[in-house]
């Protein structure tokens, strides 16, 4: 059993303090675990006929130099807009805004060919959220966190 | 009411008792959503200071805390009963907040940091409080500084810290000594 | 702020519209003199200027200040030298960016050698991008390296690269300790 010195003794006094929650902690998480309930269903439809078209699109061109058809796809119940931004577009808020699907899915399918992008959501001109499906980007030059999409080619 | 299960009501005089996870998490899957407060208030109450002090702001434990809740309750279906719900849910928790390290490390790169590695004089530490402390062990590398908390802030034995984390015991032991290392350096002392 | 940026386009110097088009009309006065210097002299040195316009563009979309984005630039192009020196010149422009998004993630320029050898005549490209990822999704630096590495010497495809980073994004999102994730799955998937 390892003895603490008096000096770090006193370091972990401080850091015994207790924390408390903040106010609201209980009802923003479960306010986000039923929302988590009440999209589920109609993220599933969605994501699926979406994969069900890209799969078909897929079936029938084979090549592997073609720009293949990706789905961009955010839950976001309140927004007015959404705007997909990303390297493949300039990251130009005005270039590629999705449409809405039901009262929270927004989706838009982009042509890309092979390769890796990183990408964001803008909400309501002015929210940014990385998409919670996908892989963060490792470079954060700037404040609003970005995601990857790899599209891979046909034949690797 | 589920504790009571398997005894018969006319032995046990009624009294409130606090479920145990594995019922609470029982219920969740079987439709009560609203239960699932039970798990977030258990364990709040039981990692919110750790994450805290892991990741140096309360704003940020909690926003780790509520995704790492989030995932679980997304991947309960998922959850094995194999090991406890404690463990499954911190090694989420950890994992959160390390993500949430890695980004705030990488983002300030682009920006002046002040010195880190420096010797800090003892006296120092005892007069300057909390954000010392918290600075002070926000030098280990995260694999260090989680395993300090959990030994002597958070008081736990070894073999706990073994059942929490999954790690060996060798391997725990290692990262507390060389925590342990880095801190006297820090403070100015011999290394031992 | 639209009024501004059009007197700004009246003012910018015609060198930003002639060889940067995508930036005209979207980059305000102050930024085009931090950053034309710099995407001139990374033509200059041979660099695709695309990413580094990019990356312009991207800041300006995010409202960062000039400065930042000019130090966001001025390091992506040297991580695009470094990474095209390391690579030599028959290195195309998609593993040029992946190796300086691995140098990025922390990689050295020793693991990037290797890497590339590693994958002999084939594009590395997919290789740093795996390798970047794993570091994403919190695997340690030294561990996503050995871990390429080893697929990569059993003569993993592209496809089979992706397949395991896939899976270790799930792992890893499953609660599973990224280094773990990482080992295990290359292990199933590359039996050599």
């Amino acid at each position: 059993m390892t003895e603490l010195p008096g000096n770090l003794r006193d370091i972990v006094t401080q850091l015994k303090e207790p924390v408390t929650a903040s106010a609201g902690f209980r009802e923003r998480v479960m306010n986000a675990v039923r929302a988590t309930n009440a999209r589920r269903p109609l993220a599933w439809i969605v994501g699926g006929l979406l994969a069900a078209g890209v799969a078909l699109f897929l079936l029938f061109h084979p090549r592997s130099d073609i720009e293949r058809p990706t789905t961009f796809l955010l839950l976001a119940p309140h927004a007015t807009t959404v705007a997909l931004v990303g390297d493949f577009n300039d990251w130009d808020p005005s270039a590629t805004p999705l449409q809405s699907v039901g009262d929270s899915a927004w989706f838009v399918v982009v042509s890309l060919k092979p390769g890796r992008y990183r990408y964001s959501f803008v909400v309501d001109g002015q929210r940014w959220m990385a998409d919670p499906t996908a892989a963060r980007a490792v470079d954060h030059d700037f404040g609003p966190e970005s995601s990857v999409v790899t599209v891979l080619s046909r034949r690797t | 009411m589920s504790a009571l299960r398997g005894f018969s009501r006319r032995d046990v005089a009624p009294r409130p008792v606090t479920p145990t996870d594995g019922e609470v998490i029982g219920r969740v899957l079987a439709g009560d959503v609203a239960a699932y407060a039970i798990i977030v208030d258990r364990y709040h109450a039981r990692f919110a200071r750790f994450a805290t002090r892991l990741l140096g702001s309360q704003e940020d434990a909690e926003e780790a805390l509520q995704d790492a809740f989030l995932r679980a309750y997304r991947g309960l279906g998922r959850y094995q009963d194999r090991e406890r719900f404690a463990s499954w849910l911190y090694r989420i928790l950890v994992n959160r907040c390390r993500s949430m390290q890695a980004r705030f490390a990488r983002r300030s790169r682009s920006v002046p940091d002040f010195e880190s590695g420096g010797r800090v004089a003892a006296d120092d530490i005892r007069l300057a409080g909390r954000e010392e402390a918290i600075w002070l062990i926000g030098q280990l590398p995260l694999e260090q500084r989680e395993v300090f908390l959990l030994r002597f802030v958070e008081d736990m034995s070894y073999e706990d810290i073994a059942g929490l984390t999954g790690l060996g015991m060798s391997a725990i032991k290692m990262r507390v000594s060389r925590g342990l290392d880095r801190l006297r350096e820090l403070l100015g002392g011999e290394r031992q | 702020m639209k009024q501004l940026l059009v007197a700004a386009l009246l003012l910018a110097p015609t060198t930003l519209a002639g060889q940067y088009p995508r930036l005209t009309g979207r980059v305000p006065q102050p930024l085009v003199s931090a950053v034309v210097p710099l995407l001139d002299s990374a033509r200059a040195a041979g660099l695709p200027t695309d990413l580094l316009e990019a990356k312009v563009l991207e800041g300006v979309t995010k409202g960062a200040n000039a400065d930042v984005i000019a130090n966001a630039v001025r390091r992506l192009a040297t991580d695009l030298g470094t990474a095209r020196r390391l690579l030599g010149g028959g290195a195309s422009a998609r593993e040029i960016a992946a190796g300086a998004g691995a140098l990025r993630a922390g990689f050295s320029g020793a693991d990037l050698e290797r890497i590339h050898a590693a994958r002999s005549a084939r594009d590395a490209a997919v290789a740093f991008e795996v390798a970047t990822d794993l570091v994403a999704s919190t695997v340690p630096v030294d561990t996503a390296a050995r871990v390429v590495l080893r697929a990569l010497t059993s003569g993993a495809s592209d496809e089979q690269l992706a397949q395991l980073r896939m899976a270790v994004e799930r792992d890893v999102a499953n609660g599973v300790p990224a280094p773990v994730a990482a080992s295990l799955r290359a292990t199933l998937l590359f039996k050599n």
